[in-house]
């Protein structure tokens, strides 16, 4: 896991890697767009703004192959994270989806992602929005590949 | 060289650059060529007429053929005698083509990247130029009659001159050009001259991912318009709530005193009429006719029905002047609540991304081919096809209408290189390339409207998003408001009515279909079918069906592009990037069809094809779920043979015929096995249409599908016992150098000092001609290009290797062991895997090695593959399997090989991929054999107590070998087979630009544990199922 407490803490650590430079050109894309409808910039994210609400779920949701990204443009959000291994799966990996769910024992961290933040979730965790207020934040999905990755 | 000519071609220059030569002028398209129109023949007679053959038309004559032809350095080179006189010591050319085909000048490949200086709009000074001459001889005109000269394509930048005098200049390769030469022609012979620049400001706008050629590409002819003509016509379908179709006319005329129109059936009866005259038709202005067609039979692509329609013109005296004939095809594309219809039926777009492409030919590919192209298309379920990335030969879309082919016409607009500037906007956002822009889907949209094929329009391809394109969709939605317009890098759909990405992967498509954005998406390029591949297909085909605002995926790219050469040998092989000598260049990377240069298909078209199978089939406990895929038509065409197989062999067969089950509607049938259940037991359904087609046999699957019915437990198999030694002791030899074992008919030989096989026999025959040994890597495949250049090369996995650190056997009472430990190890890194190999030779002369693998180091990300290599004696070529077939398959590339007893040779096993890689596997392996002409050989299963199949490959080269060569011919043969029995394999993905391989299909360099029996094979023996052994 790694949170910025601000956009330019993120963009400052992380703004020279292209992938991350295009999620962020796309967190300041987003309140320009339609709540629930998915965009792409480049071919390394898509994203779309959702109202905390529709965030919440029963448990946990991990990823494997992109990184689930947090960017609350309203209101700070609450998410537990926590390490797959240590969780219940509920539904196994699927690759059409890059999405397995594990159930919710109570486990995990909990951490505030602040309005303006960002929270990047690593491929071994799995994440658990837990009731937000009534704001609303930016859901991205980066691709865990690195510096090579042919990008446009 | 060169001389003061006349016209345009010679306009002056200053040392600034800053010029006003024709061909570096983005805001000139062309001089006198005249405006765009419909592509239609005007005909004497109906009977002419319902040829459709525009050979046959009235004043036709064709000027493709031999032209008199000189290639010089830039056009100050061009001698001023060219355009005089007929040069008839020049070299003689077969038009149409491009040049450096023929040998002159060279065949360049990049992918974006222009091969010259980015200075738009300036141009090398010594551009190729070439200058063609032919002569034709021409009667005069008859009073107001019109002599319309014709190119269809050419590139990059064409100048005409009829008799030394100027007629006018062209740009926009790939877009018609007609020149009125009425006048500058003379009665009798006449001159006609060509100079053609490979490069022109239009050049930054034709920047596809192809080679760089130029000439006259496409037909070239003249046309004899009479006094009173049809100008230009439109023709539209609206449907009407009542299910009618109002079909509207639109049409210019000159010289017409009255335009008939009719609309025929296929049988011959007139459903519309309607009679224009000529005041209507006055000063070229455009009149209309709207007419009503009850029960209309609309245009699909699973049903494409065309109408007959006539336009015949008659002059001031009442005379018929020519008949035009079109196809008509009633459809209407509509859009609602964010999702696209056809005759207000959903549909999805299942289709691939087509250049125009030919082995010998390049572009300048002839129609033959282009209906091969077509046909082979539906012959594996496609439905639609992007004309990437510019239009086609008219001819092209006439095929589309009559074989039922969705087309997304893009026009001819690419200005990728820019993107090597790091300015890809460039001149897509610089008003000064605005008509430059326009005049490109302009010329596209009125030349092609008229065709029921196309469903959408698309403004070009990857040039960024700028002022231009918001011109180009302007015009578009001018010139026709009805069909949808695309354009992928207009990504939040500012201008465009569909939204588009390319390359998105499998859960990034799920990503939009989960939150739509109120418009239709489209994948317009994804599953890069460079070399091997493309892995993956199935799971964003289900992405695809998942969620209905999808509605269109275009797989890249239809065909290789290589060019078909021959060695000093006789052996043919394929160019690509490079091997002209080329710089820079992009070596293979168009090299990246579903079908090969020689247009046959890949397995990766027969993959798609089964994924795209029109009817889908789940079996389930007695029950078979049919599920009709299509959008259009329903299923009474269809029949399905079920075979039900036990280990492989047909025991029983059905045909089950669903009936008429409506479009994307579902049925289930009673379906039980037949026959013996005493093995594994499939059934295997093959889905066929009783349907005569041009393109496909009535024989012929649609689709296959296998459902697991019963499978054994507590069973294995073995080779069927014979006279072969049985029940013989088991002896050992050991000295310092080799441990010999005999048993059975068999003979092994270890080395003691590295633990290798280093010799079997059986029965006298040799069955290894190289050791067993641990293997990672694979021939490297195109789709592995980012693996290998981030990951592997910098780990050195494609040299790591085993050494061995100790060699045990011990004996026991119906076996000896051989035990062998090593070190498995790249150079440079300090990572790796300790092994044990252990090696059981049994009393009746068979073999079983297992590997206990532990990792050590850091590294545990994807490697190719994780299994052994052995040498199989090279006349051991006849293969048999019980597993996936009959052609290669992968762990992610396997829906279109079902499980069966398959037989083959080590040769044809092999695919010729134009630059080699690993090919041949075969998924799902339950045992193989290799035999030689006399049926000795090798056997080979899993060891008891692991999985029950295995992946499996055998080459008549060495991997090596295979990794060396750079193209087929290159390929030095083995003197041996090289067989490999996997425990994993690394899917394919299709990342030579796109997907990696999906999570379920890597394979990583983790702790294994795995094993295989070998077993001795003999004349007329069988592998057969057996009780277990455990």
């Amino acid at each position: 896991m790694r949170l910025y407490a601000t956009r330019d803490a993120f963009e400052a650590n992380l703004g020279h890697v292209r992938k991350w430079m295009r999620a962020g050109e796309a967190v300041v894309k987003a309140p320009g767009l339609p709540y629930d409808a998915a965009y792409s910039l480049g071919d390394s994210l898509t994203f779309w703004r959702a109202r905390d609400q529709d965030l919440t779920a029963d448990g946990f949701v991990g990823h494997r192959r992109y990184h689930g990204v947090l960017a609350p443009l309203e209101g700070n959000l609450r998410v537990r994270i926590a390490a797959k291994a240590g969780l219940t799966v509920d539904q196994i990996y699927d690759d059409t989806t890059d999405r397995e769910t594990f159930m919710d024992g109570g486990e995990g961290e909990s951490v505030v992602v602040p309005e303006g933040g960002v929270l990047i979730l690593e491929e071994p965790e799995a994440a658990h929005v837990e009731a937000g207020q009534s704001g609303s934040a930016v859901v991205l999905h980066v691709t865990v590949e690195g510096f090579t990755f042919p990008n446009k | 060289m060169g001389g003061a000519l006349p016209g345009p071609l010679m306009m002056e220059n200053d040392v600034t650059m800053m010029t006003h030569n024709d061909w570096e002028n983005p805001s000139l398209t062309g001089r006198n060529r005249l405006a765009p129109r419909a592509y239609y023949f005007g005909y004497t007679t109906e009977q002419t007429a319902a040829t459709h053959r525009r050979e046959k038309s009235r004043g036709f004559m064709p000027l493709s053929g031999m032209w008199r032809f000189r290639l010089v350095d830039g056009p100050r080179a061009v001698p001023s005698a060219a355009y005089e006189t007929l040069q008839t010591d020049w070299d003689e050319v077969e038009v149409p083509h491009l040049w450096q085909y023929d040998g002159y000048g060279r065949l360049q490949y990049t992918d974006e990247a222009f091969p010259f200086p980015v200075d738009p709009p300036f141009v090398p000074g010594d551009t190729p130029t070439a200058v063609y001459q032919r002569e034709a001889d021409i009667t005069a005109p008859a009073p107001g009659e019109q002599i319309i000269l014709r190119f269809d394509g050419v590139e990059s930048y064409a100048e005409i001159r009829i008799n030394g005098t100027y007629v006018g200049m062209t740009k926009g390769s790939r877009l018609s050009a007609e020149f009125d030469i009425t006048g500058a022609v003379h009665p009798g012979r006449n001159l006609i001259t060509v100079t053609v620049m490979q490069y022109s400001d239009g050049t930054y706008l034709e920047d596809q991912d192809m080679w760089w050629a130029s000439g006259i590409f496409r037909d070239v002819y003249l046309l004899r318009r009479p006094a009173a003509r049809l100008d230009d016509f439109t023709v539209h379908t609206h449907l009407t709530d009542l299910g009618e179709a109002q079909v509207t006319l639109r049409a210019r005329a000159t010289g017409a005193s009255e335009l008939v129109w009719t609309v025929c059936d296929r049988d011959g009866n007139e459903v519309a009429h309607a009679e224009l005259d000529g005041t209507e038709l006055a000063d070229g202005s455009w009149a209309e006719r709207c007419v009503t067609i009850t029960r209309p039979h609309l245009w699909n692509p699973e049903d494409p029905y065309l109408y007959e329609m006539r336009l015949a013109v008659s002059g001031a005296d009442g005379v018929c002047e020519e008949i035009v004939p079109h196809r008509l095809g009633l459809a209407e594309v509509t859009m609602r609540d964010g999702l696209l219809y056809l005759n207000g039926s959903y549909f999805v777009m299942h289709g691939v991304n087509r250049h125009d492409c030919d082995d010998h030919k390049g572009r300048a590919v002839g129609m033959t081919r282009v209906r091969r192209d077509l046909e082979m298309m539906k012959a594996h379920n496609i439905n639609a096809v992007r004309t990437s990335h510019y239009p086609n030969d008219p001819r092209f879309y006439e095929m589309c209408d009559e074989l039922g082919l969705m087309v997304m016409a893009e026009t001819d607009l690419e200005c990728h290189g820019f993107e090597n500037v790091g300015d890809l906007t460039r001149i897509t956002d610089d008003p000064a390339w605005r008509e430059a822009y326009v005049s490109r889907i302009e010329r596209e949209v009125i030349q092609e409207r008229n065709h029921v094929c196309i469903v959408m329009w698309s403004l070009g391809n990857e040039s960024g998003f700028g002022c231009n394109f918001r011109a180009m969709a302007a015009r578009c939605r001018e010139l026709d408001p009805a069909r949808p317009i695309h354009y992928e890098e207009d990504r939040f759909g500012e201008v465009t009515d569909v939204l588009s990405t390319m390359y998105s992967r499998v859960s990034q498509m799920n990503d939009f279909g989960e939150h739509p954005a109120g418009k239709p998406r489209i994948i317009c390029e994804y599953a890069h079918a460079m070399g091997n591949g493309p892995g993956g297909l199935t799971e964003y085909q289900r992405v695809f069906d998942r969620w209905p605002s999808i509605q269109g995926h275009f797989v890249w790219e239809w065909c290789d592009h290589g060019v078909a050469m021959t060695d000093a040998q006789g052996r043919r092989y394929d160019a690509y990037g490079g091997d002209f000598g080329d710089y820079p260049n992009d070596a293979n990377f168009s090299i990246d069809g579903l079908v090969f240069p020689w247009q046959e298909p890949s397995p990766g078209l027969t993959e798609l094809k089964q994924v795209l199978c029109p009817v889908r089939l789940d079996w389930h406990d007695g029950s078979l779920s049919i599920t009709n895929r299509r959008y259009f038509t329903d299923l009474s065409d269809i029949e399905i043979d079920v075979d039900t197989l036990c280990d492989g062999e047909m025991v029983g067969t059905r045909t089950l015929t669903p009936g008429p089950v409506p479009p994307l509607g579902n049925t289930v049938l009673d379906l039980e096995p037949q026959g013996s259940m005493r093995g594994e037991t499939l059934l295997v359904a093959r889905v066929r249409s009783t349907i005569p087609r041009k393109w496909m046999d009535v024989t012929e699957p649609i689709g296959v599908y296998q459902f697991p019915v019963a499978v054994p437990s507590a069973s294995t198999w073995c080779v069927k016992e014979t006279s072969h030694g049985c029940g013989r002791a088991i002896s050992v030899g050991a000295d310092e150098q080799n441990l010999s074992i005999a048993a059975g008919d068999g003979e092994f030989t270890f080395s003691m000092a590295d633990g290798s096989l280093s010799r079997w026999t059986s029965g006298g025959h040799d069955v290894l001609a190289a050791p067993v040994r641990f293997g990672i890597w694979r021939p490297l495949i195109d789709n592995y290009k980012q693996e290998y250049e981030t990951l592997w090369k910098p780990h050195f996995l494609d040299v790591a290797r085993a050494d061995t650190r100790e060699v045990h056997w011990r004996q026991g009472t119906d076996s000896v062991t051989v035990t062998v430990r090593q070190r498995f190890a790249p150079p440079v890194m300090d990572f790796g895997m300790r092994l044990e190999l252990t090696y059981v030779i049994h009393t009746d002369g068979r073999m079983d090695v297992s590997v206990e693998g532990q990792t050590y180091g850091d590294y545990h990300d994807i490697v190719p593959r994780i299994g052994l290599t052995l040498g199989v004696p090279s006349r051991c070529r006849n293969v048999e399997w019980y597993g996936r077939g009959p052609g290669e398959s992968y762990p992610d590339s396997r829906m279109a090989n079902v499980a069966g007893l398959w037989h083959s040779d080590v040769d044809a096993m092999f695919t010729p991929y134009v630059r080699p890689q690993d090919c041949a596997n075969r998924e799902d392996v339950r045992w193989i054999t290799l035999r030689d002409d006399e049926g000795e050989g090798l056997a080979v299963i899993r060891a008891a107590g692991g999985p029950a199949t295995f992946s499996c490959s055998a080459w008549p080269y060495s991997c090596e070998a295979i990794d060396r060569a750079e193209h087929v011919n290159e390929l030095e043969r083995a003197g041996l087979i090289e067989l490999n029995v996997n425990d994993r394999v690394l899917g394919l993905g299709s990342n030579s630009w796109g997907s990696e391989v999906l999570d379920s299909y890597r394979v990583r360099f983790e702790n294994c544990s795995f094993g295989f029996s070998f077993l001795p094979i003999h004349t007329g023996e069988q592998v057969h199922r057996t009780e277990s052994e455990a």
